[in-house]
């Protein structure tokens, strides 16, 4: 007796339908009238390459405090004997990834990603937490609610690029940020200088070079160095449209968005916008139109608003080796306490040829309006207070006091600041093992302005800067004189000559700097040798070259010694001593204990080591004795020594 | 032993079947996704001569985003994808203001040959019954100068135009093929996980389903679909549990000659709705029918549709009737206006552009709707509790760059609500799409014009204690897109829409059952404008820029009329 009568019955029925089975597939079945199931039903394709690049780093500082130093005098808060921070406060990541993806020929995409890892001892499954439902952030507002990732971040952001041909030229439009533009230097760039520094600190984004010495050697060839992007260019987050190759050789940049100073997340208007268009005439001759304005609203109903208007024509002109460069326009800084209108710009730069027996001269006039003020820009505000959006402290998100100004400032030789006018020459010479290039200048205020004066310390600058670590605090130290923005501290002095409270004498400044940068070799193995002498004074009487008596309110002198010999290949050693004095002269903060002026010595001592582990991969050691002490400001005084250890590798 | 035969003769029926796999691409991995850039600025003008102090009035906001997806094939059968998403949000420097996310995740693949699956996330459909994601109102129409930001929007939420829902649980589908009498029979089941348990009072709540389609030939399908929302028991500690199977049969018929084509479309089923140990609740059954009959005569490029559908009023099918908008969200942009901040009612602009009205989810109960939008049809054509017939002329034809279509629909009530008498409705809508550019001969660039209107117009008559109702929406759009340039578009659009009248909108308790009425009044319009610019790098990137002002104004309300300026920055690539 057949038990299952109904198995038999199908399966003599799929016997005779000559039943096959096969999954659903796009080419193998006919399509229904209606189709149902699983969708999309079509592969909608994909990116086969995605570019990943970046690098890995580590860092990690042992700070020993020999001495106390008083960080901050209100809450008597002082720098700890020992410090181990691993990570770099300069907030650059373990692990960078640039990631891109073209996807056609006309456009491509790119963001990076960045991972932290500060080896604090919480072990875990994975570094992050699961966030509960009720707190996970809405679609539309992401950053309110808890955030995940919090060990992953992005360094520059994310940017988008298009490229399109025409027949006017080619354009490409780049949306998105962080991205790295610039103008000019009176529009929206940051200062390159004269590529006089010490290279003994690495900078978080110093690339690793081809070879261990090759920094060092293209430093010595070229004068300068492998920056990243960065480089000369300033922070920009919004849609930058450029065309070049356009009719009668010209090219244009636009763009619209924020700039750091712009920056934070509050949804009322607070945008830059500028552009610039070019016209070339040949490899070294154009001239170009210049501008940048920035509008922000006093409050959330926008019944005032604050701001800068900047405008400029530049010129580049060559002619047999001698070149002249020149940029002037206007600018006006307001907000609903600043009425004073348009102040003048302009910056001229006249080049001798590079000969083969006399140096190369270079000789820059500038002069920048009072009222003028354009933190994108090359110079910096010291004359204007600038109208503050909120109250939120220095150094969190959105706060306007970061980068406000610094009063009358000491500048390096070819840093300009409103309020001012200077002339310096500089010269440079090169021999097949010695090379020296220099300068000196001097600059006035046109109106005199607050009794104020900063000055930053180059030697021990970084070390100094670690003291405060996070928040960018002002006015902190033992006698609240400290400022500390990003890798850096500047001091203030404040001068005793107004007449009751109205500032009467103009101040002026003078700048001397002098490397000189050798290189040879001893036994078969490379040696360089950089120095670096600095001579800067501020004071109320004019002087064509630094003054170096007590006329002078500050005068600093400073020399930087550093020394990089590879021992053998893959190794290379290093030395640095740098010297540092200032002194004040008693129309200056006095003492009240001593009665004195300002008298600092600030020393370095240093020595290290660079090696190769492989292609694209350096490990760096650094080791630096450090002291400062005032001999009429006896609590700020520091001692101790601090090691730091860099790995990187680039990929 | 007769066992063992059987068994041996399936599995070499099994085993000596047709296998095909689908050709695998030879990449282990390879990435997908998209990236954004997305810049608003808005400003707000209110018609009052009180001055607001308190609302801002400018405001700017937007995002940059990529949405990576990593394409990973372990094997030639095998394909898992995980997307992330990671964005950046304006004004945030130096790495503020980043956020990351997994944004879907899914294995699929084909066990033994034979069965196609999918298991995380996916995005299912069946019939417009059982499952199906319908267009949300008054927006889905509009111009393309409005459709790049409810493009946006349906792209966050997973809604694609192919009207899947986004899910997550598991997927199967195979085919019988047959070499004689019928074609094939596909094998459709999903299971999605709609609710998860909270260990206490909330069970699991899954959303079954199967579909059986029967291709007899190209002229002759016929279907089964039965799909199920339901409480697992056991789950909590609950007792009761709820329960909502909808069981479905479908028929596609297909006739064509040379010159004419004649197709029968058909649906029909039931529902039943019920909470398991629960006296209290309601135990529903209804049934639903739906059919269509078109002709197409192919040198004309004429076509006529007819279409009857009765849907009772207690059919209920969550699948097909829940919404994409949801009425109780608030709008993010503008949330309250005046000086005493009042909240702003959502308006076509919201819908247009903000996530927070749509919903992502599976609803087992009937969600709110705005009659003022629409009235008819607000849950699509599974709307219960409507009887009718609609009419639709069109002419396509493949010669003639104009398509045209007019329907006209002439609904009313199953069951009166509150009342003997039915709700009458009446629905009126056209729409037109022409290339003009075709019309010029040698003339390359695109011009293309759109346009759309709807007229809706619902009555009753009143009765002792219950007045009439007539309630009228206009909804009318026009749209533009001029290529001046190669791949160099101008944009214009306009939406209109106006509404007015007076009906009872339903309360319902937990359970969905109507217990009372609240009168519903509305006399306003709201107006659309747009105009913009967009350049194409590709089929799938593109810049846009585009300013647009909207305008409100309601008799009604104690809010002012205001306007919304907005311009838009858009870079949108997909990959």
């Amino acid at each position: 007796m057949n038990r299952h009568p109904y198995v038999l019955a199908i399966v003599a029925f799929l016997f005779c339908m000559q039943v096959s089975l096969h999954a659903q597939f796009d080419t193998t079945i006919r399509r229904p009238m209606t189709e149902m199931g699983m969708m999309p039903k079509k592969d909608p394709g994909g990116l086969k390459n995605l570019q990943v690049s970046g690098y890995y780093r580590f860092y990690a500082t042992y700070q020993r405090q020999i001495d106390p130093y008083v960080l901050n005098s209100i809450t008597k808060d002082t720098a700890l004997p020992r410090n181990i921070f691993i990570g770099d406060d300069s907030q650059l990541p373990n692990l960078l990834l640039n990631i891109s993806g073209k996807t056609s020929d006309k456009t491509t995409w790119g963001f990076d990603l960045m991972m932290f890892q500060f080896l604090q001892g919480n072990i875990g499954t994975s570094y992050g937490k699961q966030i509960p439902d009720s707190l996970r952030p809405s679609i539309q507002s992401p950053l309110l609610g808890t955030r995940l990732g919090s060990s992953l971040g992005m360094n520059l952001g994310m940017n988008l690029h298009g490229n399109f041909k025409t027949s006017v030229g080619d354009l490409s439009v780049h949306v998105g940020g962080i991205q790295w533009v610039a103008l000019s230097d009176l529009t929206m760039a940051s200062f390159k200088g004269y590529n006089r520094f010490m290279l003994y600190e690495r900078n978080p984004w110093d690339p690793t070079g081809k070879s261990l010495s090759g920094r060092y050697d293209q430093y010595f060839e070229q004068g300068s160095i492998e920056q990243d992007t960065r480089w000369g260019n300033r922070a920009f987050e919004g849609i930058v449209l450029q065309g070049k190759d356009m009719p009668g050789k010209t090219s244009f940049i636009l763009m619209a968005g924020k700039t750091e100073l712009n920056g934070g997340f509050s949804q009322v208007p607070n945008f830059s916008f500028g552009g610039k268009l070019r016209k070339d005439f040949s490899a070294k001759r154009f001239i170009s139109i210049n501008s940048l304005n920035s509008r922000a609203s006093t409050d959330s109903l926008s019944t005032d608003h604050f701001g800068f208007y900047m405008a400029t024509a530049e010129f580049n002109w060559d002619y047999k080796g001698w070149g002249l460069k020149g940029e002037l326009g206007g600018g006006k800084y307001y907000s609903p306490t600043n009425t004073a209108g348009w102040g003048e710009v302009l910056q001229f730069k006249l080049s001798t040829p590079a000969g083969k027996r006399a140096p190369q001269f270079e000789l820059q006039y500038y002069r920048i309006g009072a009222n003028v003020v354009n933190n994108s820009a090359l110079f910096w505000n010291t004359s204007v207070k600038e109208y503050r959006v909120n109250e939120l402290p220095a150094g969190s998100v959105g706060s306007s006091a970061v980068l406000q100004p610094f009063s009358s400032s000491m500048v390096r030789l070819g840093q300009m600041t409103n309020n001012r006018q200077g002339l310096s020459l500089n010269l440079q010479k090169s021999f097949k093992k010695i090379s020296f290039s220099g300068g000196f200048g001097f600059a006035s205020e046109l109106t005199p302005s607050a009794s104020v004066i900063t000055y930053n310390h180059p030697v021990n600058q970084i070390t100094r800067s670690r003291f405060w670590r996070w928040g960018f605090p002002a006015n902190v130290g033992p006698y609240q004189r400290y400022s500390d923005i990003y890798r850096d501290v500047y001091e203030t002095v404040n001068l005793d000559d107004d007449s009751s409270g109205a500032v009467v004498y103009k101040k002026h400044f003078n700048m001397s700097e002098l490397q000189t940068k050798f290189r040879s070799k001893v036994f078969g193995r490379e040696l360089y040798i950089f120095s670096l002498l600095q001579a800067n004074s501020s004071s109320r009487d004019f002087s064509p070259i630094t003054i170096t008596d007590e006329r002078a309110y500050i005068r600093q002198y400073t020399s930087e010694l550093e020394l990089y010999y590879a021992i053998r290949p893959g190794y290379l050693i290093n030395a640095y001593y740098g010297y540092e004095r200032t002194l004040g002269n008693y129309l200056t903060d006095i003492n009240n204990e001593t009665l004195r002026p300002r008298n600092q010595t600030g020393q370095g001592i240093g020595c290290g080591m660079d090696i190769d582990l492989g292609r694209n991969t350096r490990l760096y050691f650094r080791h630096r004795w450090y002291t400062f002490k005032d001999a009429s400001f006896e609590q700020d005084h520091f001692h101790g020594r601090e090691l730091t250890v860099e790995l990187k590798s680039f990929f | 032993m007769k066992r063992t035969f059987y068994t041996r003769l399936i599995l070499a029926l099994l085993l000596g079947s047709h296998v095909s796999a689908q050709a695998q691409d030879d990449k282990k991995i390879s990435f997908t996704g998209a990236a954004r850039s997305l810049f608003y600025a808005d400003k707000l003008t209110q018609d009052t001569s009180a001055i607001d102090t308190v609302t801002i009035p400018k405001l700017n906001s937007g995002h940059v985003l990529v949405d990576l997806g990593i394409n990973i094939r372990p094997n030639k059968n095998t394909e898992i994808l995980a997307m992330v998403r990671l964005r950046n949000d304006y004004g945030g420097f130096w790495g503020s203001g980043v956020t990351f996310d997994l944004r879907q995740m899914y294995v699929k693949g084909v066990i033994g040959g034979i069965v196609k699956y999918q298991l995380g996330d996916f995005n299912y459909r069946m019939t417009r019954y059982t499952m199906w994601n319908y267009d949300q109102e008054v927006i889905s129409n509009a111009p393309l100068a409005f459709q790049q930001q409810t493009d946006l929007v349906n792209y966050d939420h997973f809604y694609n135009s192919d009207h899947s829902w986004r899910q997550q649980g598991a997927s199967l589908g195979f085919a019988l093929q047959f070499s004689r009498f019928v074609q094939e029979l596909q094998v459709n089941a999903v299971t999605t996980r709609v609710k998860t348990s909270d260990f206490g009072l909330t069970p699991d709540r899954l959303f079954s389903g199967i579909n059986l389609q029967l291709v007899q030939s190209k002229y002759l399908e016929a279907g089964f679909n039965y799909v199920n929302l339901y409480d697992v028991p056991g789950t909590s500690k609950n007792a009761s549990g709820f329960q909502n199977p909808v069981y479905t049969g479908t028929l596609q018929a297909r006739y064509e000659t040379k010159n004419w084509e004649a197709k029968l479309d058909a649906e029909f089923g039931n529902s039943k709705t019920r909470f398991k140990n629960d006296t209290l609740a309601p135990d529903w059954k209804d049934k639903f029918m739906d059919g269509s009959a078109t002709i197409s005569q192919n040198q004309t490029g004429l076509h006529v549709t007819v279409n009857t559908k009765i849907v009772g009023s207690a059919f209920r099918s969550p699948g097909a009737q829940t919404k994409r908008i949801d009425y109780n969200g608030l709008p993010q942009a503008y949330q309250r206006i005046t000086s005493n901040q009042d909240l702003r009612q959502l308006t076509m602009l919201d819908l247009m552009r903000e996530s927070s009205f749509y919903n992502l989810q599976l609803h087992p109960y009937l969600m709110d709707f705005a009659p003022r939008y629409d009235n008819i049809t607000p849950y699509g054509d599974a709307t219960p509790n409507r009887q009718g017939m609609t009419i639709k002329l069109k002419y396509a034809k493949k010669s003639i760059p104009v398509t045209a279509e007019f329907a006209h629909s002439q609904l009313q009530e199953v069951r009166g609500e509150g009342t003997l008498l039915p709700r009458k409705f009446n629905r009126n809508t056209f729409t037109l799409d022409a290339k003009l550019n075709e019309f010029f001969k040698g003339w390359k660039k695109q011009i293309h014009l759109t346009l759309n209107y709807r007229d809706d117009k619902t009555t009753r008559e009143g009765e002792d204690l219950v007045k009439a109702v007539d309630l009228k929406t206009n909804c009318l759009s026009a749209g533009l897109e001029i290529e001046v340039l190669k791949s160099f578009d101008l944009l214009f659009g306009i939406q209109q829409l106006s509404y007015k009248g007076f009906d009872y909108t339903a309360v319902r308790n937990t359970y969905s059952e109507i217990f009372n009425f609240s009168e519903y009044r509305v006399d306003g319009n709201e107006t659309l404008q747009a105009i913009g610019a967009r350049y194409r790098f590709s089929e799938k990137t593109f810049l846009s820029a585009q300013l647009n002002q909207f305008q409100s104004k309601n008799a009604l309300s104690s809010l002012p009329d205001y306007s919304i300026k907005q311009f838009m920055l858009l870079f949108q690539m997909k990959f």
